[in-house]
C-alpha cells in the first residue's frame, strides 16, 4: 500500500494536475466566501445551493473559515471529480495493466491510491483555507464586520475543526467518485453521475419518493458532517453515517476492481 | 538450465459471453529461450498474455509462470517484465517520472529508472513529455518499464512495433543478449522475419485454438521447405509435374520451373526419377522455408493483417 501511495504521488504532483486540481478548491472556497460575508452583511444570512452562512458563524472564533464550511458541497464535487477521473483515467490510457503488472495485489493499489488522493485533498484544502482566510479577513474588513474574535485562541482551534470537517466530507465525496469511475471506467460519466445525484438527485428523493429520510441520504449527511451537525442531523450521527457511506463505496470499488478483467 | 518451464499452459480458456477468445490453448515456454508468439489479428495473443499476467482470468484451464500458477500472481510477477499491447504511460509525466512512478509501484531504487533509460536509448529524452515522445520513443520507453524488475521472464506484445530499422537490430540484439543471461523471452510479433530471426521456438494460434507448438526449425521442416526443379526442356514441365504428383507431392508450375512442397531431402530421388524418365534437369534446389508462407498456410492466408 505505502509503495501504491509512493507511486501515486508522482502522478499526483506534477504540477499542471496539481494547480489544475487545487485552483478550483481555493477558487470556490474563496469566492463562496467573499459573496457569503457581503451577503450575510446585508441580509443577516446567506443561504447558497452550496451552504449558508450566518452573521454568528461568521463573528464566532471560526469565522474566518466558515465560508469553507459553506462551500462544502462544491468543494465535495471537486473532490468527486479528482478521485473519479484519476481512477477512469488509468483504465483510458491503459496505464492500470502497468500497474496490475508490477503490482498484481488490487486492494493494496485501491488502497494506496485512496490514501494518495486523501493527502493530497488534505494539502489542497489546506491551501484553499489559508487562501480563504486571507479573503474573509479583507472582505470582513472593508464590510465592518466584527473579527474580533478571529484573533483569540480559540480562532485557530475553531477554524481546524472546520478543516477537518470539510476534509472528512471531502474525502468520503471522493470515495464516492472513486467507486463511481472505477464501476464506469469514464471520468465523464462519473462525474455527471455524482454531480447529477448530490446537486438533483437526492433532492427529487426527499421532495417525491421519500421525503423521510432526510436524516440518512449521503449529500445532507455529508453536509451536516461538514458543517460539525446541523438541526437535522447531529454531529456524531453525521460521522457514523459518512464513515459507513464511504466505507460502503470503497468496498463496492474494491469488489468491482478484484473481480474485473483487465481489457483496457 | 532450470528445468521448470518458463511458461506452461494447459487447456487454458477465455470466453467473453458467448465468443471463445482462447480455447483449450496447451503449450511450453522452455526457459532461457526466445519465443515468438504469432497468430492473426483477434486470434487471441493478448488475452492469452493478459492471462499470464493476471489481468485477466481464464474460464477454464490452468497455467503457470516461472513455476507459479496464475491465480497467484503475486508470486511470480515481481519477475516478469510485460509489455502488453502498445505502450501505456501517464501523458503528461516526462519518460523519467512515467518509470520512476513505476519504479516505486515495484520498490525499486530510482537508479534503476537511470539504467534502463540507457538501455533503451532514451536518457537523452527522459525529461521530455511521454505525449510529446514519437511511437518509436514510446515504444522504447514500454520496453524500458519491462526491463525495470530485471526480469526472469519478459513478455513483449509487438516490441519492435513503430521502431526505425537501427532501433529494431537494437532490440534484437538486446533480446538475444537477456535470452543469453539466462531470461527467458515471450514475444509476439506481426513482423514474422523478425519473429524467424531472433526467436528459437514459435507459438501459432489461430481463433484460440493452437496450431503449432514448437522449435522453429520444425515448424518451418515440416510446412515451408519448397523444392524448385527446373528441366532443361520447357516442354518437360507436364511430364515432370506428373512424377511428382505420383510421388504424392503437390506442385505449382511457375514459369519454366516447378515448385513443389517436398522435403528437401526428396531432391535427390527426384533426380533419379526424372532421369528415369528421360527429363533432364537444368536446376534443382531448395528455397529456404520463410514463416511468412508457412503462417498463412497454416491459417488459410488469413494472417499477415495489420496490427491490432
Amino acid at each position: 500500500m505505502i509503495a501504491a501511495f509512493r507511486s501515486q504521488w508522482v502522478k499526483l504532483t506534477r504540477r499542471s494536475f496539481a494547480v489544475g486540481a487545487i485552483a478550483p478548491l481555493v477558487g470556490f472556497s474563496v469566492a463562496i466566501t467573499a459573496v457569503g460575508i457581503l451577503r450575510v452583511n446585508e441580509t443577516g444570512e446567506h443561504i447558497g445551493p452550496a451552504g449558508s452562512l450566518t452573521l454568528a458563524d461568521l463573528t464566532a472564533g471560526g469565522g474566518w473559515l466558515a465560508g469553507m464550511g459553506a462551500a462544502s458541497a462544491f468543494l465535495g464535487l471537486i473532490s468527486l471529480a479528482i478521485f473519479a477521473s484519476d481512477i477512469a483515467g488509468e483504465f483510458t490510457t491503459g496505464t492500470i495493466r502497468s500497474v496490475l503488472v508490477l503490482e498484481p495485489h488490487r486492494l493494496r493499489v485501491l488502497a494506496g491510491k485512496t490514501a494518495c488522493l486523501a493527502a493530497f485533498l488534505a494539502g489542497g484544502l489546506m491551501i484553499a483555507g489559508l487562501a480563504t482566510g486571507v479573503a474573509a479577513f479583507v472582505v470582513a474588513g472593508s464590510e465592518s464586520i466584527d473579527t474580533s474574535a478571529w484573533t483569540t485562541t480559540d480562532a485557530l482551534s475553531e477554524g481546524l475543526s472546520i478543516y477537518v470537517n470539510v476534509l472528512m466530507s471531502c474525502v468520503v465525496w471522493g470515495v464516492f467518485g472513486m467507486a463511481l469511475g472505477m464501476i464506469t471506467r469514464s471520468s465523464a460519466i462519473a462525474i455527471a453521475a455524482g454531480a447529477g445525484y448530490f446537486l438533483l438527485g437526492e433532492r427529487l428523493l426527499l421532495n417525491s419518493l421519500w421525503p423521510s429520510t432526510e436524516e440518512w441520504l449521503p449529500a445532507g449527511v455529508l453536509s451536516a458532517l461538514a458543517e460539525g451537525g446541523n438541526p437535522a442531523i447531529g454531529y456524531g450521527t453525521a460521522i457514523v453515517l459518512a464513515a459507513a457511506y464511504g466505507l460502503g463505496a470503497f468496498l463496492l470499488a474494491a469488489t468491482a476492481f478484484a473481480r474485473r478483467d483487465i481489457t483496457a | 538450465m532450470s528445468a521448470v518451464p518458463a511458461i506452461s499452459v494447459r487447456g487454458l480458456t477465455k470466453s467473453f459471453g458467448a465468443v471463445a477468445a482462447v480455447a483449450d490453448l496447451s503449450f511450453d515456454l522452455a526457459p532461457a529461450t526466445v519465443t515468438g508468439f504469432v497468430g492473426p489479428n483477434g486470434s487471441g495473443k493478448s488475452t492469452t498474455i493478459r492471462m499470464l499476467l493476471g489481468l485477466v482470468a481464464p474460464t477454464a484451464g490452468t497455467a503457470s509462470v516461472l513455476g507459479h500458477p496464475i491465480s497467484d500472481p503475486g508470486a511470480y510477477l515481481s519477475r516478469v517484465g510485460a509489455l502488453v499491447e502498445s505502450p501505456a504511460f501517464y501523458p503528461q509525466l516526462t519518460g523519467h517520472r512515467n518509470l520512476l512512478a513505476l519504479a516505486r509501484l515495484a520498490r525499486l531504487p530510482p537508479a534503476r529508472v537511470e539504467e534502463v533509460l540507457a538501455v533503451v536509448g532514451l536518457a537523452e529524452r527522459a525529461r521530455e513529455r511521454y505525449r510529446d515522445y514519437s511511437l518509436g520513443m514510446k515504444q522504447r520507453l514500454g520496453i524500458a518499464a519491462a526491463l525495470l524488475q530485471d526480469p526472469a521472464l519478459l513478455i513483449l506484445d509487438e516490441p519492435t512495433n513503430g521502431l526505425d530499422p537501427a532501433g529494431i537490430v537494437e532490440i534484437r540484439g538486446l533480446l538475444r543478449t537477456l535470452s543469453e543471461r539466462g531470461t527467458s523471452v515471450f514475444v509476439s510479433s506481426h513482423n514474422l522475419s523478425e519473429i524467424q530471426a531472433i526467436c528459437h521456438s514459435i507459438v501459432l494460434i489461430q481463433r484460440g485454438r493452437l496450431l503449432f507448438s514448437g522449435s522453429l526449425d520444425a515448424l518451418l521442416a515440416g510446412h515451408g521447405a519448397v523444392v524448385l526443379a527446373a528441366p532443361e526442356h520447357a516442354a518437360d514441365i507436364g511430364a515432370l509435374a506428373a512424377l511428382v504428383e505420383a510421388a504424392g507431392y503437390p506442385s505449382t508450375a511457375r514459369g519454366d520451373q516447378l515448385e513443389i512442397r517436398a522435403p528437401e531431402s526428396w531432391g535427390p530421388e527426384l533426380n533419379r526419377q526424372a532421369m528415369r524418365a528421360g527429363i533432364t534437369l537444368r536446376r534443382l534446389g531448395v528455397r529456404d522455408a520463410s514463416l511468412e508462407q508457412t503462417f498463412l498456410d497454416l491459417t488459410d492466408g488469413t494472417g499477415g493483417g495489420e496490427a491490432p
